[in-house]
């Protein structure tokens, strides 16, 4: 049981930060911006639904406002970028950093509880299950929003408009040559991003129906660190989709995570998460596979030759 | 005229100890349908006035006139919308990570707006098909492949093509066959002409290759730390050989 809670969790909090995922997807990956902003904009999610719910919203209602938030932040990250000239990083620092205060202040403290109202992931029907039970309904109701925005994402980035965002990332200056400002690109892709980051963010307060100010510690870092699992494995099976791997990498890293966590004890998480984050980037830069490498292909010299080896 | 430059003055590092002036008070214009082959030295300013047109270098002083309407202050991306531009670098002229077939349908669309309708249409894979395989070199084959995949010689080909589409004014050239080995750079340069001619695009083309120079196009300057001190047309350009221009370059 206790295993099947702990699966159902890793399931949950996988899909949760899939979403976040797809999202510095956009950022990272096509953009090619690293944006910090988003460890701002993941608890700002939570705090504009939580408010929003505890003054009688109804949740559908919050989450989209929730997501318009987020939107609205990356594109102050966005204006701050390509309007007042600030490197990227340096934009997504200030816009996280002026988030924490906005967060606090929307608040009205340090936290807010909702634990009596209906959500997506606390209601009648969830919460008649048992515990167990409960848990996987509510990781299938998350995974249900993390499929509607895999597949509005995708098919965004078919369109005209989604193949112009990916120029831009790729070659900016190509699409200043097709005569398109890349700034207003910029702007929407961050836009997009933190967006979807946002609604995360209310997602992951829905689940622990209350909102902490302290929840958006560490998100990027997470979050990059699943787009890169998930872009390694996208690459190596050809018909997978980049966004399908991004989100298969939130659920193997939340599951890496967690076990990380039951051996050595929460107080561990951001320097779990830290030293997780360091291996999967060592990981990407091919120093791992090259090292695996040449101490295999030492072993299989030192091997006598003869027999059925035989190397051309 | 098509395209008229008036009174520039280009000074890069004004103020400082590095202060240039590379330009002052130039005066250059290009007839409809001309095709110039700029040639000069290092330095001599070629690229700056391929940027000065296309608005990614602002000049100092003087005007831009491009089919008789003033572009001084217009933005590069405003101006893009009538001017291709093909760099020295293959790299530089599509997107790389995305398909041969993805980079034109992007570049079928300028001008015409993008919104939220398909990139690709069932039609799309024939239409570029059909657009690529007079160019002889197997591109059509190749719509799904990301442009990274391709030569250098194919990228330069396949951005000749994304730059001239759709309708423009002025093709800007900037030594685009510099990076490719010698019967690639003549396959190109020959396919160049045949685009420029079929289009009659105007066209300004830079290059070191001073037999590309004299065999193509209908005029022919020579450019020299910021001024024109050889310009040549129709006839005059006829008796011009690559020999008689390369002295005249020492
Ligand atoms: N951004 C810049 N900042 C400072 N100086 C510049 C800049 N761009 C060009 N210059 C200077 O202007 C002069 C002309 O440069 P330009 O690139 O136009 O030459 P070019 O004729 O294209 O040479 P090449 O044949 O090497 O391509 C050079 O002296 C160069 O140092
Ligand atoms: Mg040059």
């Amino acid at each position: 049981m206790l295993f099947l809670n702990q699966m159902g969790t890793i399931f949950e909090m996988g899909f949760i930060y899939a979403v976040v995922a797809l999202g510095v997807y956009i950022t990272y990956k096509i953009l090619d911006f690293p944006d910090l902003s988003v460890d701002g904009s993941f608890p700002l999610g939570g705090v504009v639904f939580a408010v929003l719910l505890t003054n009688g919203c109804p949740w559908p209602v919050a989450m989209l406002v929730s997501f318009i938030a987020g939107c609205a932040a990356g594109l102050v990250t966005g204006v701050l970028h390509v309007k007042l000239k600030i490197n990227g990083l340096l934009s997504g620092i200030i816009t996280m950093t002026a988030l924490l205060s906005v967060n606090y202040l929307i608040a009205g403290g340090p936290m807010v509880s909702f634990s009596q109202e209906s959500t997506l992931l606390h209601n009648a029907i969830v919460d008649g299950l048992p515990r167990t039970g409960s848990l996987y309904v509510q990781a299938a109701f998350t995974l249900l929003l993390v499929a509607a925005c895999k597949i509005l994402l995708d098919l965004f980035l078919k369109t005209k408009s989604g193949f112009l965002l990916r120029a831009t990332g790729d070659n900016p200056q190509m699409v200043t040559q097709l005569g398109k400002n890349i700034d207003n690109y910029k702007m929407l892709g961050l836009s997009l991003a933190n967006g979807l980051v946002a609604l995360a963010g209310s997602l992951y307060c829905q689940y622990n129906t209350v909102f902490n100010s302290s929840m958006g510690t560490g998100t990027v870092v997470i979050a990059l660190a699943c787009v890169i699992i998930g872009c390694v494995i996208s690459k190596h099976i050809r018909v997978m989709k980049d966004t399908t791997g991004v989100i298969l990498g939130a659920i193997i890293y939340y599951a890496i995570l967690s076990v990380a966590m039951l051996i050595l004890g929460s107080d561990f998480t951001q320097l779990i998460v830290a030293v997780l984050f360091t291996l999967v980037l060592v990981f990407d830069s091919g120093l791992i596979g090259r090292t695996a490498k040449t101490i295999f292909g030492k072993l299989k010299k030192k091997k006598p030759s003869g027999g059925k080896d035989n190397d051309a | 005229m098509m395209l008229e430059l008036k009174g520039i003055k280009k000074v890069f590092n004004p103020g400082t100890a590095d202060e240039t002036v590379l330009f002052e008070n130039f005066d250059f214009s290009v007839e409809k349908g001309e095709f110039v082959s700029i040639v000069g030295s290092n330095g001599s300013g070629k690229t700056t006035l391929l940027n000065l047109i296309g608005g990614a270098v602002m000049p100092e002083e003087g005007k831009i006139f491009l089919d008789g309407k003033d572009i001084t202050g217009q933005k590069d991306f405003v101006r893009a919308r009538r001017i291709g531009r093909v760099f020295q670098d293959p790299s530089g002229g599509a997107a790389n990570r995305m398909t041969v077939a993805e980079n034109l349908a992007l570049a079928e669309n300028k001008g015409k707006g993008y919104g939220l309708r398909p990139g690709l249409d069932k039609r799309s894979a024939e239409r570029f098909r059909a657009l690529l395989h007079p160019l002889g070199v197997g591109l059509e084959d190749r719509l799904n492949v990301p442009v990274g995949a391709l030569s250098g010689g194919q990228r330069q080909l396949l951005t000749l093509v994304i730059a001239t589409l759709t309708p423009i004014d002025l093709l800007l050239l900037d030594e685009h066959t510099a990076a490719l080995d010698p019967k690639t750079a003549e396959e190109t340069m020959r396919l160049t002409d045949k685009i420029v001619r079929e289009k009659k695009i105007t066209t300004l083309m830079v290059t070191h290759n001073l037999r590309f120079a004299v065999q193509y196009g209908t005029r022919l300057c020579m450019f020299d730390e910021g001024k024109i001190v050889l310009d040549k047309s129709g006839e005059d350009k006829a008796a011009v050989n690559a020999e008689t221009l390369f002295q005249t370059t020492l």
